[in-house]
């Protein structure tokens, strides 16, 4: 069901236009494209899109679809990000398994559904109308979250498999966020990644994260501002070995360092990647 | 609570401050629900904050950190955004600025410009004219030539020194004191290949230009550069104008 790896990329990040056009070009399989930030008339951020599309495939990933939300979907938005998925031939459009506003207000931010049959129906009915509309299978990705509800009839995984295969869509598995919201919900990462089919799995976040400054104890803030944690490449070791080579990528929004620096980050994963393929063989 | 009304709770928790949705949160002994939920609020303040001041980065300078984080603070409180994108989140400040300090006006032309800097960096895209097709212009057609601009082009009037204000923060060089003008100044700005520019224009240029991008013609354009000047010379001042809006690539289409 779900695609071949495009191996190991990098979220876009305007920093390094000019290092993946020049000094490192061809440096990363592919790049994922933040939708929003495209989704204006011209200019700058558009010219460097359709300067590096000829040396990279993109991937379009969304923040603000809100295919939890109790607002009606904003079908103007999913018209715009169709027609840039197709200006730049995008391999394949994510957004969250989240919620991000309602009436009419945006957060800005991904926040938590509460994991019951109503929500369940609620967002397997959007992401068919979503695809329905895009043409094509939808990622969702497991988000960070630092609340969970007393009234969610399941756990977070076993929500994330049902709607893949109700809705029959893909799966962005972002295995920093499993691991953080292990930490602040008190679950077992491992079993989150038992829990996930296999074959809807499309594509791998890694990011970094941080310790809650306000908190004595362990409560995590998913930041995208540092390097990928000891226990997030242990935990990338057991999503390989479950999933596979799977397409890869590494986030960074914060404190962005120079090119190299993601680079080197970048090929630990594929060494990891690599051992695990060639021990399974 | 159904998803609507759970949703509409965490939203007045983190806009207000209500309480409705704690009860809805599982806490642990380690982590109470109060702090958990004061990630989502924190985080939103912050993050809106600091789009803020992505997209008035000038402003943030002239004000000092401090007190722009309290004028985008009540700005938030006025305006939550209801865009996909926070590149639009700050769409009504120059006239929030306008109301609650009419008397620092140039708070209000700051932001306003740089919204307006910002409108032309991504701007549609269009090819300017080149100076060959405007050689290729019959004679008998320039009286009712018309011309299209480019599509980040915006004609401003400023009543403060704010585009000299820009200009200084912009370079980090002393800044002028912030000042009401005695006398309007007319402003262009507009995108250069991939650069967004701007000049001020003498009340003649600005004239004859706002009589173009009103889709008026050559020839209207001509007339009205006679307030300014004795007739005989206005072919020679509008040739000169159009050659200067040509090399600055403001012009992307004539219209017979």
């Amino acid at each position: 069901m779900r695609g071949a790896s495009l191996g190991f990329g990098l979220g876009l990040r305007p920093a390094h236009y000019e290092a993946l056009l020049d000094r490192h070009l061809g440096s990363v399989a592919w790049l994922e494209v933040l939708t929003e930030n495209y989704l204006i008339p011209g200019g700058r951020p558009l010219h460097y899109l359709e300067r590096l599309r000829p040396h990279y495939p993109f991937a379009l990933h969304g923040v603000s679809l809100s295919i939890g939300g109790a607002d009606p979907l904003d079908l103007d938005y999913l018209r715009e990000v169709k027609a840039l998925a197709q200006r730049f031939e995008a391999a394949w459009i994510s957004d969250h398994l989240c919620w991000t506003g309602v009436d009419g207000t945006s957060l800005h931010d991904l926040m938590p559904l509460p994991y019951t049959e109503e929500t369940l129906q609620h967002v397997v009915q959007r992401v068919t109308q979503v695809q329905e509309i895009l043409g094509q299978r939808l990622l969702l990705e497991n988000v960070s979250s630092y609340v969970s509800y007393a009234h969610s009839e399941m756990t977070e995984w076993e929500f994330f498999a049902e709607i893949a295969q109700r809705a029959d869509c893909l799966l962005l598995l972002d295995v920093n966020n499993v691991y953080v919201s292990s930490v602040n919900h008190g679950f077992d990462p491992l079993a989150y990644l038992r829990g996930v089919p296999v074959e809807r799995v499309q594509q791998f976040h890694l990011a970094g994260h941080s310790r809650h400054a306000g908190c004595d104890t362990d409560f995590l803030i998913d930041t995208h501002d540092a390097p990928v944690a000891e226990e997030v490449w242990r935990l990338f070791a057991a999503a390989v070995e479950r999933f596979g080579r799977v397409s890869t990528m590494i986030e960074r929004d914060d404190k962005i360092p120079e090119l190299p620096v993601l680079l080197d980050e970048l090929a630990r994963a594929r060494t990891i990647t690599e051992a695990s393929v060639v021990q399974a063989a | 609570m159904n998803l609507l009304q759970l949703q509409r709770a965490f939203q007045h928790h983190v806009l207000h401050g209500g309480e409705d949705v704690a009860a809805a949160i599982n806490e642990s002994d380690r982590v109470p629900a109060q702090l958990r939920l004061a990630v989502y609020a924190d985080a939103y303040r912050l993050r809106l904050i600091e789009a803020l001041a992505h997209n008035y980065p000038r402003l943030q300078q002239l004000l000092g950190e401090e007190q722009f984080s309290m004028i985008a603070r009540s700005y938030l409180d006025e305006h939550p955004s209801h865009s996909v994108s926070v590149r639009w989140f700050g769409n009504r400040l120059a006239a929030h600025l306008g109301d609650r300090h009419p008397d620092q006006p140039w708070l209000a032309e700051l932001a306003n410009w740089e919204w307006a800097i910002a409108a032309a960096f991504d701007a549609a895209d269009a090819v300017p004219l080149s100076d060959a097709a405007l050689a290729e212009v019959e004679p008998a057609d320039w009286p009712t030539l018309r011309f299209q601009f480019h599509p980040s082009m915006q004609r401003l009037r400023r009543d403060t020194n704010a585009p000299a204000l820009f200009k200084a923060l912009s370079d980090e060089v002393a800044c002028p004191a912030p000042t009401k003008l005695q006398q309007p100044q007319q402003w262009l700005i507009w995108r250069q290949e991939l650069t967004p520019r701007y000049r001020s224009l003498p009340d003649d240029e600005a004239a004859a230009l706002d009589t173009l991008i009103a889709q008026g013609a050559f020839g209207d354009a001509c007339e009205v550069l006679c307030d300014w000047h004795d007739p005989t010379e206005v072919p020679a001042q509008i040739a000169r104008m159009l050659r200067t809006w040509v090399s600055e690539a403001m012009i992307v289409a004539l219209v017979r």
